[in-house]
């Protein structure tokens, strides 16, 4: 059967037009009763989310110390991406907080025009996690090869298993396609979208989830995955 | 079963998953500005580390492609140093050696020495970076293996725009506010073929063309390359090409022409951090960065 590559719904945070952008979470994360107020929330009435990030933007860039807001409002989403790909908490926030630092860091050479900021976040993500990636390869294949969803176990434990088992599979394939597949179906960005956090067109993206799903096919066949 | 695609099934338990990364806190917060200033301050301080010990933020360009052995005689490193942030460049000849000094926020020196020096074979080149401050010396020793091939700048014999973007099309990749398109002329058979570099504004008008083209052997521009983009903005295109023995060598081209119309020199606007691809004069280099023991099949002459 030849694989589809499904254009979700615009998930709206980045295609729109930059007027009406504004940032959201991903609707599997999880938000914290710690959560400050959104910063695009605090701009001023007139004053598009657009072009109050904007604002923010420049405003960190001339000042890291006012980088806050901004990491604020894309915490969530950056770091609910890194741990659906990496599955283990502690990790997860070692890479998020590589990602804020290197944000940070690279924060002046940034430019907005046609790059939104998340986009940007995720590649800064998608680059660290697929270099962890690389190294957890063969312990990704290991654990997949003695993957085990045990149907005596109770409902909570077969989920897990599962999980643990799709996700094994995913980090054995090439981190190109790691990176294509978790943006696109896990975090639920437009194909357009992914292309502008890589940095290429959409055709390289649609090639690569088309060949990345084959290939994850492959893969949990082999553990004759079945849900 | 159910019917479904098993792949979107699986995908969908991860997708529902409920995470339990740690939320953001304020501690968060201010834990990571506080890495940022610690680190902010290292980078000035008396043990500052020179980022350019990172073969990838050294930016070179080689000239002189031999057409008997297909090696490169690299003449010219730039060298870029992050020091606190900002960026020191210069440029050494192969061979040469190149001193900056920096004064830091504290008022004393430090001194970077750099030594380039390509290897016997030609192949490589040893890149020793020293640094002084009082009461403090350091040492970084970069190799790296490049092959470098010479490329062609020519404004008088350019193809027309219309005409160039009817070539076939080798990479196109989006980058801040535009994009750029590489398109490949090659006649069939031919061993090499030609790039150029086409940037356009979002609106699909072609604002500036890039008059870089880079000459290359043909079996580098038969692969579909993959394209990467790193933190700082630069640009890799990676060819693929398999042996036939279950071996695959890797080819990366690494550019962005930099500078000014000044002196010859053309630019793609805007690509922060990218690494140089020298272009003066009427002509420029592009790099081909090669890992340990792979190798470039084809040959060419300098044009």
């Amino acid at each position: 059967m030849a694989d589809k590559v499904e254009t979700l719904p615009n998930h709206g945070w980045w295609s729109q037009p930059r007027a009406d952008f504004r940032p959201q979470p991903p609707r599997t994360t999880r938000t914290s009763e710690t959560d400050a107020p959104s910063a695009m929330n605090s701009a001023a009435p007139d004053e598009s989310p657009a072009a109050a990030e904007l604002r923010l933007i420049a405003i960190a860039q001339r000042d890291p110390a006012q980088f806050g807001p901004l990491y604020r409002e894309h915490h969530p989403a950056i770091a609910g991406y890194i741990y659906r790909r990496v599955g283990d908490s502690h990790v997860a926030d070692d890479l998020v907080a590589d990602v804020f630092t290197a944000a940070l860091q690279y924060l002046r050479r940034y430019r907005p025009q046609g790059l939104p900021l998340r986009a940007w976040l995720y590649r800064l993500a998608s680059n660290r996690v697929n270099r962890w990636a690389r190294r957890e390869r063969g312990r990704a294949f290991a654990q997949l090869s003695c993957a085990n969803v045990d149907p005596a176990s109770n409902a909570k434990q077969i989920s897990e298993d599962r999980r643990a088992t799709v996700r094994a599979a995913l980090l054995t394939l090439p981190t190109k396609y790691q990176t294509v597949i978790a943006l696109h179906y896990l975090e639920c960005l437009p194909v357009s979208d992914v292309a502008t956090a890589l940095g290429c067109s959409e055709g390289p993206v649609k090639s690569r989830l088309s060949r990345g799903r084959e290939h994850l096919r492959r893969r949990l066949e082999s553990r004759r995955y079945e849900l | 079963m159910n019917g479904r695609d098993p792949v979107d099934s699986a995908l969908d338990c991860l997708r529902s998953e409920d995470w339990t990364a740690s939320p953001f806190s304020p501690q968060q917060e201010q834990k990571l500005m506080k890495e940022f200033e610690a680190h902010r301050a290292k980078s000035r301080s008396r043990n500052m580390t020179i980022a350019a010990a990172s073969v990838g933020v050294l930016a070179l360009a080689g000239v002189g492609f031999a057409a008997s052995g297909g090696i490169g005689a690299l003449r010219t490193w730039f060298i870029n140093i992050n020091v606190g942030g900002q960026t020191h460049s210069f440029a050494v000849d192969d061979g040469g050696s190149g001193t900056i000094n920096i004064v830091r926020a504290d008022g004393g020196n430090t001194t970077v020495d750099v030594n380039a020096e390509t290897l016997p074979g030609g192949n490589k080149t040893k890149i020793v970076m020293r640094t002084a401050s009082p009461g403090e010396e350091s040492e970084e020793i970069v190799e790296s293996r490049r092959q470098s091939m010479s490329i062609n700048v020519d404004d008088a014999d350019a193809m027309p725009l219309d005409q160039v973007q009817k070539l076939p099309v080798f990479a196109t990749w989006a980058e801040a506010d535009r994009r750029v398109t590489m398109h490949v002329d090659r006649e069939e058979g031919a061993e090499m073929g030609t790039l150029h570099i086409v940037v356009a504004g979002f609106d699909g008008n072609p604002e500036e063309r890039v008059l870089v083209h880079p000459t290359l052997p043909a079996s580098l521009l038969n692969g579909k390359p993959e394209i990467s983009v790193d933190d700082a903005g630069r640009i890799a295109l990676s060819v693929r090409q398999s042996n036939g023995a279950n071996e695959e060598r890797v080819a990366k081209l690494i550019f962005a022409a930099s500078q000014s119309a000044a002196g010859g020199m053309h630019q793609i606007p805007d690509l922060p951090g990218a690494v140089k691809v020298r272009v003066d004069d009427k002509t420029g280099e592009i790099d081909v960065d090669l890992p340990e023991g792979a190798t470039v099949t084809g040959n060419g002459s300098p044009k």
